[in-house]
């Protein structure tokens, strides 16, 4: 009896507390407020007032808040790519945009870019040319341990300093004086402003780091910033909170005050994001903030549907095969496995029709693309590509090799097509392959080594211009070693320094071609991606192609703004 | 007794090193080392000397007897090192941090699913293989029906997604735990009330029942008090085991809660192969099962003066 | 039940132990619902698949997500494929490893605790030490780890699980020995002469035989549920390969949009899991002598 009168009072307790708490997360607002906010900007008219431009975002966990330092780990998602001004911008429709540097110019293999005189950090002291100095020295520094050091492979010198032949100090990277930077470059290379205009080409508080080395990224009072917010809450993957940087005076001033992030595994984002937990659902680049099935669920539904913005991205999915091994040495077996491969199938399945099918490695709308250059290779052809099997000696997938489709399992979409190619080449072929689903990091260790002789890869890219695609099959600038053709190597070498635009960018479709001609993979498909945004939030970019959309590393967060619910 | 108590924990000392080595060799026998290439799916190689310079900075570079003992001795003087997916933090910060969250979880998890399942188990036992018993047990084992992690997602639907009663996932006031308390409770529930039920009907059938009836004693006094006594005490006895379990954190239900727990960290540390916090996770857990155990024991032994502890050598 | 006028205690010892439980497990309504719905469900995970019409690996992209239907009781998943043939073969995994697990445990933990229990000293000692260490820390974390060093796979699966559940049956194996060692009867055969085996199988073995089987039926639903758990994990078997807990940790988190994916599964798991839970019980209770009731 008396069990049963203390279990009742329990559960009276327990509902009281549930209803003390309340659920609301914000403040009511009092009446009135600024319309101008903390940087002096005047609100639009619709807009709520100063105080209540507040966003809750979802964020993947990152680990620090050193973007230059070591990209990967860092709090990309949970402010990093905020706080920081990179020496330039990209716009939605991938415009170079003054961030850091009002000026730049490319007089033959130096780039010279002229930094903001009045630029500070959120500390008073002033932003200088030696602070981006010394940032791109410490990321190449090999005793950094950067992971993302490729992607500065342009500046001159890089193989040398990352090598440890030449001390990172001596790299061709220096102040001409306090406010300009000079770079100097392998050859000419006209897109290093879009390398800088990515959220690792930011400048390093040398005061902080000299005081507290690389700790100054991981606490509120040491990580500076010299964008227009600063962090107040900083502990990762728990809390963290933006507020503004009243001593921001770039051009990109935003409208939105302050940032919530919501640090976690993403698990259970969709049902936040449908409880107003979170304002919006995106993420960064290499995660997709909403899963195949939930688009679904979203594109179906009248309200939410409204609150979806979904749009073409640039990425490339294939199934890569190692040359060196049988059966993917006889190109007849690897053309007879792309053709029997139905990517568009898998868009209409796997991504409800979001994306296309792909021909090559160049996505649509990327420089060098040109639409059904390649599909004479590549296209789904299910009785040729029976032909060749049996020309190969494999009537019917009789005698076929058993093989292992590797395949990473980061992502659902990933595991689904590696479903759905085994069971087009069972159905297709009659071939029976079985599926090796691994971890990130020992498929990456373990293609490093040269031990996944077919797999499934896919790229994203990281500026615009088609080096960023076409390198990566090129042994010594990319990571795959597993196809080595020599027309191609040779197109993409001589690519890299060729001084005329067109000509430049007409190499690297050849090169495509080569690639698709000679299988060195069977291209899938490119997937869109969406996002979803509360529909009190506007100041949505929209591209030239007319996607809406907030692009994610750039400056989609300064045009936002919240209205009343 | 002082002397069994000595002879346990040295065991338990002895269980720790073996474990800290099969760990230590389990670990680095995972393929894919903590550094290599991550970033989802880039996987662009690193130039070797950055490699090098990775590998030294964290002593991987070392024949792997050296690192084990580099370790051990750092560990005796408690230092366990800084975690390498994680490297602002040491591993004994970071633990202390999640393990303080996963804990206050716990504890409110072992409280609630410790009243409900002795209530349960006691109603079901008094009724013996009435429908009543069959109600309740099988509401009592429905706990165990569906996985934690399901029940977390539908929870959070239905109060957090239509309803909006509760905050979807987070950590923080109360209303953030009620959510994880209950989907985790269900299972430990369940056990504790199916142990209750067994041990209850155990004593009922023993003599106590009939020699308390004879001193004249109200029926329901007589089931209460000696009930209590006797029957719960092998129950708490036995929920060492669950209590430990509880405590240490569940990686499904901080996962899809989002609470900033140690539960989460068992499975990523071991996928981000971060061997710092992998060998101090077990060499907590080991520690913690085995004090556990122990008091468990000794608890059991007090309650029970028949159980005898320790055994002899048979020739 | 006829006892032709004998009493109680008398038709009792009459019958002998294992008919005595027998009569009390029959008593236990939930315990005999729970063992036919056991039989059943093994019954449907063996023939279901030759009997079904479609393979649980066929993907039809014309049927993508479909609620349940006539042609499809369970609907499709996202890839097309039938769920209800996926839900009985995915049964055939489940099952199967819950049984098989519990059944290696057996086998390598009752001998390995027996002599522990039995012969003490120093065997004692090191196996005890051996499911110390086994059970120190929380199984699904070891098993974890030996799935990641070893790679997916249903072979792999059953390895790591009965690497860490064999300690909980040797556990229990020995505990009894230690106890049955010195009761009475043993005493007594050994003054009479009775060799250490005849010991063990004539008087001991039959005598732990109770707890044990509890131990292992009570054991099947932990292994099925460790297994969705290692699914769920995404280390567990390998795709297209379905069982209950794969298909559960795969579509959970979609069950706004297909719902049926992962419920018939989580509830087709969670009717085995009660099931052999209430089988056990049932087990435990009439098999336990001091039950008179």
């Amino acid at each position: 009896m008396k069990k049963k009168i203390t279990l009742t009072l329990v559960c009276l307790l327990l509902a009281g507390a549930v209803f003390a708490g309340g659920a609301q997360e914000e403040p009511a607002e009092a009446g009135g407020g600024s319309r101008v906010n903390a940087w002096g900007v005047e609100l639009p008219a619709d807009a709520l007032p100063a105080e209540q431009q507040v966003l809750v975002l979802p964020s993947q966990s990152g680990k620090h808040m050193d973007l230059s330092g070591h990209f990967y780990e860092a709090d990309k998602s949970g402010g990093g790519t905020f706080m920081f001004e990179s020496m330039l911008y990209l716009d939605e429709n991938s415009k170079v945009l003054p961030g850091a540097a009002e000026s730049w110019e490319m007089d033959g293999d130096k780039w010279t870019f002229n930094l903001r005189e009045d630029a500070v950090w959120s500390d008073g002291t002033p932003v200088t040319a030696q602070d981006f100095e010394f940032a791109l020295k410490r990321a190449l520094d090999p005793a950094t341990g950067n992971n993302w050091v490729w992607y500065y492979s342009d500046i001159k010198n890089y193989s040398e300093v990352t090598g440890g032949e030449m001390a990172p100090e001596d790299l061709p990277v220096y102040a001409a004086d306090d406010y300009t930077l000079v770079v100097e470059t392998n050859g000419e290379v006209p897109y290093f402003d879009q390398i800088m205009a990515y959220p690792s080409s930011i400048p390093i508080p040398r005061h902080m780091y000299e005081k507290h080395g690389d700790a100054w990224a991981t606490k509120a009072e040491t990580c500076l910033s010299n964008g227009p917010w600063k962090l107040s809450k900083y502990t990762p993957g728990v809390e963290i909170e933006l507020v503004p940087n009243e001593l921001y005076n770039g051009q990109h001033k935003p409208y939105i005050e302050r940032f919530i992030f919501k640090p976690g595994d993403g698990v259970s984002d969709f049902p936040a994001y449908q409880a107003g937990d979170v304002d919006a659902l995106f993420a960064d680049q290499d995660t997709t903030p909403i899963s195949p099935a939930n688009y679904r669920f979203v594109s179906k539904d009248p309200e939410l549907s409204k609150e979806l913005y979904a749009y073409p991205y640039f990425m490339t999915r294939y199934v890569f095969f190692d040359i060196n091994v049988e059966p993917w040495d006889d190109i007849r077996v690897r053309e007879a496995i792309t053709r029997a491969l139905d990517g568009q199938a898998m868009i209409d399945v796997i991504y409800d029709g979001l994306g296309q099918r792909a021909y090559g490695m160049l996505p649509p709308g990327f420089p060098g693309y040109e639409a059904g250059k390649n599909d004479v290779y590549q296209e789904l052809d299910i009785p040729k590509a029976q032909k060749l099997l049996a020309d190969a000696g494999y009537p019917g997938g009789k005698g076929f090799p058993k093989v292992e489709l590797w395949v990473k399992t980061y992502e659902d979409a990933l595991p689904k097509t590696a479903e759905m190619v085994q069971e087009m080449l069972k159905k297709n072929l009659g071939i029976a392959i079985e599926i090796r689903p691994v971890e990130s990091k020992f498929f990456n260790s373990s293609f490093a080594e040269g031990a996944v002789d077919f797999g499934i890869q896919n790229w994203q890219y990281d500026y615009v211009d088609p080096s960023n695609f076409l390198n990566v099959w090129h042994p010594d600038l990319g990571r795959h070693d597993d196809w080595n053709n020599a027309e191609f190597n040779e197109l993409v070498i001589k690519a890299q320094a060729w001084p005329d635009p067109e000509e430049r960018i007409a190499l690297y479709a050849e090169a495509d071609s080569v690639l698709s001609s000679d299988y060195g993979a069977g291209f899938l498909y490119h997937s869109g991606q969406a996002q979803m945004w509360k529909p009190y939030i506007k100041g949505l970019s929209v591209d030239m192609l007319g996607n809406e959309r907030v692009p994610y590393y750039f400056l989609g967060m300064h045009s936002l703004y919240k209205i009343a619910e | 007794m002082l002397r069994y108590v000595i002879n346990r924990l040295i065991g338990l000392i002895v269980t720790l090193l073996v474990l800290s080595v099969i760990v230590f060799v389990l670990m680095h026998a995972t393929p894919g080392g903590p550094f290599d290439l991550e970033g989802g799916d880039k996987g662009v190689p690193l130039p070797d000397a950055v490699r090098q310079e990775i590998l030294k900075k964290y002593e991987l570079d070392k024949p792997l007897t050296i690192q084990y003992l580099n370790y051990m001795k750092r560990a005796m003087q408690f230092d366990f090192g800084r975690s390498f997916a994680r490297p602002s933090e040491t591993v004994a910060g970071l633990i202390g941090r999640t393990w303080k969250v996963s804990l206050q979880l716990g504890v409110a998890t072992f409280a609630l699913a410790l009243i409900l399942g002795i209530t349960m188990g006691i109603i079901a036992a008094l009724h013996k293989n009435t429908l009543i018993d069959y109600f309740t047990t099988t509401l009592a084992v429905s706990g165990t029906v569906f996985p934690n992690f399901v029940i977390g997602i539908i929870l959070i639907i239905i109060f957090g997604v239509y309803l909006r009663w509760l905050p979807t996932n987070g950590w923080g006031s109360f209303k953030y735990w009620i959510m994880p308390m209950t989907a985790y409770a269900l299972l430990p529930m369940s056990q504790i009330a199916r142990y209750t039920r067994s041990s209850v009907l155990e004593i009922l059938n023993e003599d106590y029942k009939r020699t308390a009836r004879s001193k004249g004693l109200r029926r329901r006094i007589v089931i209460m008090r000696h009930i209590m006594r006797n029957a719960l005490i092998p129950v708490i006895t036995v929920s060492g085991l669950l209590f430990s379990d509880v405590i240490t954190g569940s990686f499904f239900i901080e996962t899809i809660f989002r609470i900033p727990g140690l539960g989460r960290y068992f499975t990523s540390s071991i996928m981000d192969r971060d061997y710092p916090m992998i060998m101090a996770t077990a060499l907590l857990l080991g520690a913690l099962f085995g004090v556990v155990n122990l008091i468990s024991d000794l608890l059991y032994a007090v309650a029970d003066p028949r159980v005898r502890l320790g055994g002899k050598e048979v020739s | 039940m006829a006892r032709n006028g004998k009493s109680y205690a008398e038709w009792k010892k009459e019958r002998g132990f294992w008919q005595d439980a027998l009569y009390r497990f029959k008593k236990n309504k939930l315990a005999v619902t729970g063992f036919y719905i056991s039989v059943l469900l093994i019954l449907i995970t063996i023939f279901g698949p030759m009997v079904i019409p479609y393979q649980y690996s066929d993907q039809d992209y014309t049927l993508i997500g479909l609620g349940p239907s006539a042609a499809h009781p369970m609907g499709t998943d996202d890839l097309g494929r039938d769920v209800l043939s996926r839900v009985v073969y995915g049964g055939r995994i489940s099952l199967s490893i819950g049984l098989l697990v519990q059944l290696a445990s057996l086998l390598i933990g009752l001998p390995l605790g027996a002599l522990a229990g039995y012969y003490g000293g120093k065997i004692d000692y090191i196996v005890t030490r051996l499911i110390d260490i086994m059970m120190a820390f929380p199984s699904l974390m070891f098993a974890i780890i030996i799935m990641v060093v070893v790679g997916p796979g249903y072979s792999n699966v059953l390895f790591s699980m009965v690497l860490v559940t064999w300690p909980t049956i040797a556990r229990i194996s020995r505990a009894q020995f230690l106890q049955l060692r010195e009761s009475e009867f043993v005493v007594a055969a050994r003054a009479v002469g009775a060799t250490n085996r005849k010991i063990v199988f004539r008087h001991i073995l039959p005598n732990i035989m109770g707890p044990v089987i509890v131990a292992v039926t009570l054991g099947i639903p932990t292994s099925i549920f460790r297994e969705a758990g290692l699914s769920f994990l995404g280390i567990g078997v390998v795709p297209p390969t379905p069982s209950w807990g794969q298909m559960v940790g795969e579509y959970y988190l979609q069950v706004q949009t297909y719902w049926h994916i992962s419920a018939f599964p989580a509830l087709v798991l969670g009717l085995s899991i009660l099931a052999f839970t209430f089988v056990g019980d049932g087990l435990q209770d009439a098999l336990s002598p001091k039950n008179t009731k």
